[in-house]
């Protein structure tokens, strides 16, 4: 049953996480399911021989930490994302400013014509 | 390098000195490659992964607080780059190491027997985890091989952590199907 498996899947991870205090419900179970007991077994026997591998290092490319000094001094010497930014966007927050100053002026000058203030 | 040594170099890095820094980085870069290649299982993106770490870490050097280890918080960034780096990358290739990857054993092993042993056994897990679907790797790795709590796995990859859970029980099965395939199989 899927509710079955689903429970024993809970019970043997848990169980072998340790990351909680194990049960006494959990632990019951583990004694007298054979299927639950042979699965930990196998999952414990992975989980050590993966551990194995905290040790090893797979060796990086030569140029890899060249490449690493390239960009963080790049980084270094590039204004601050927000400034970067605030740069690239300043000549086009200026043209609207620019355009709606004009458009102000314009329409002043225009109202003033009209009521013959000119 | 001890802890103490680290930290000294933490805090010089976060008081802008980039020399500091760039030990930092002459010191961790073959453990974040190690990681970077475990979780993509290839070169390239592990190239990617591993300089936009440095890059992420330099600029939020600042709010790292020091609650954990300059390590743990490395290798937690180190997972997020390359949750980014799988998702957008379209050919989730699954290289296996290859003749021309250099797998180092840190410890000190004085048996030639052993050692070859220990040797073929890495070589095998190595193989077996880079056959792992990507979502399934990336729990597996950061969890049994570098002990990081599913709180942290999940929060990093982005997923609930009853996922990452549901997830790192399916990748030690299969796992263990492709290790010990002469096994008895069980339907848990």
């Amino acid at each position: 049953m899927p509710s079955d498996r689903g429970r024993c899947r809970d019970i043997v991870s848990e169980t072998l996480d340790e990351t909680s205090v194990v049960s006494l419900m959990h632990r019951q179970h583990i004694e007298q399911c054979a299927e639950c007991r042979r699965e930990l077994e196998s999952q414990r026997a992975v989980r050590s021989s993966i551990r194995l591998l905290r040790a090893a290092m797979i060796e990086p490319p030569d140029d890899l930490l060249g490449a690493i000094y390239g960009e963080l001094r790049r980084c270094a010497a590039s204004p601050s994302r927000r400034l970067a930014r605030l740069l690239r966007v300043a000549p086009y927050v200026g043209g609207v400013l620019a355009a709606g100053a004009a458009g102000a002026v314009l329409a002043g000058r225009t109202r003033r014509t009209r009521f013959g203030v000119v | 390098m001890n802890p103490p040594e680290m930290a000294r170099y933490v805090e010089a890095a976060r008081r802008g000195d980039h020399e500091a820094f760039e030990q930092l980085v002459r010191l961790t870069y073959r453990d974040t490659y190690t990681l970077a290649y475990r979780l993509t299982g290839n070169e390239e993106d592990a190239r990617d992964v591993v300089q936009e770490t440095y890059l992420r870490t330099y600029r939020s050097l600042g709010r790292f607080r020091g609650d954990s280890q300059f390590s743990t918080w490395l290798y937690r960034i180190t997972a997020n780059c390359a949750a980014s780096v799988s998702a957008r990358s379209a050919r989730h290739r699954h290289a296996e190491l290859g003749p021309d990857t250099l797998v180092v054993d840190l410890r000190a092993d004085h048996d030639p027997a052993q050692h070859a042993d220990a040797t073929a056994l890495r070589v095998r897990l190595e193989a077996a985890i880079a056959e792992l679907p990507p979502r399934l790797r990336q729990v597996i790795v950061l969890r049994d091989v570098y002990e990081l709590p599913h709180d942290q796995i999940a929060a990093e990859l982005g997923i609930s952590e009853s996922a990452a859970k549901v997830r790192l029980h399916r990748a030690r099965r299969m796992l263990r199907d492709r290790l010990f395939s002469g096994d008895q199989r069980h339907a848990i």
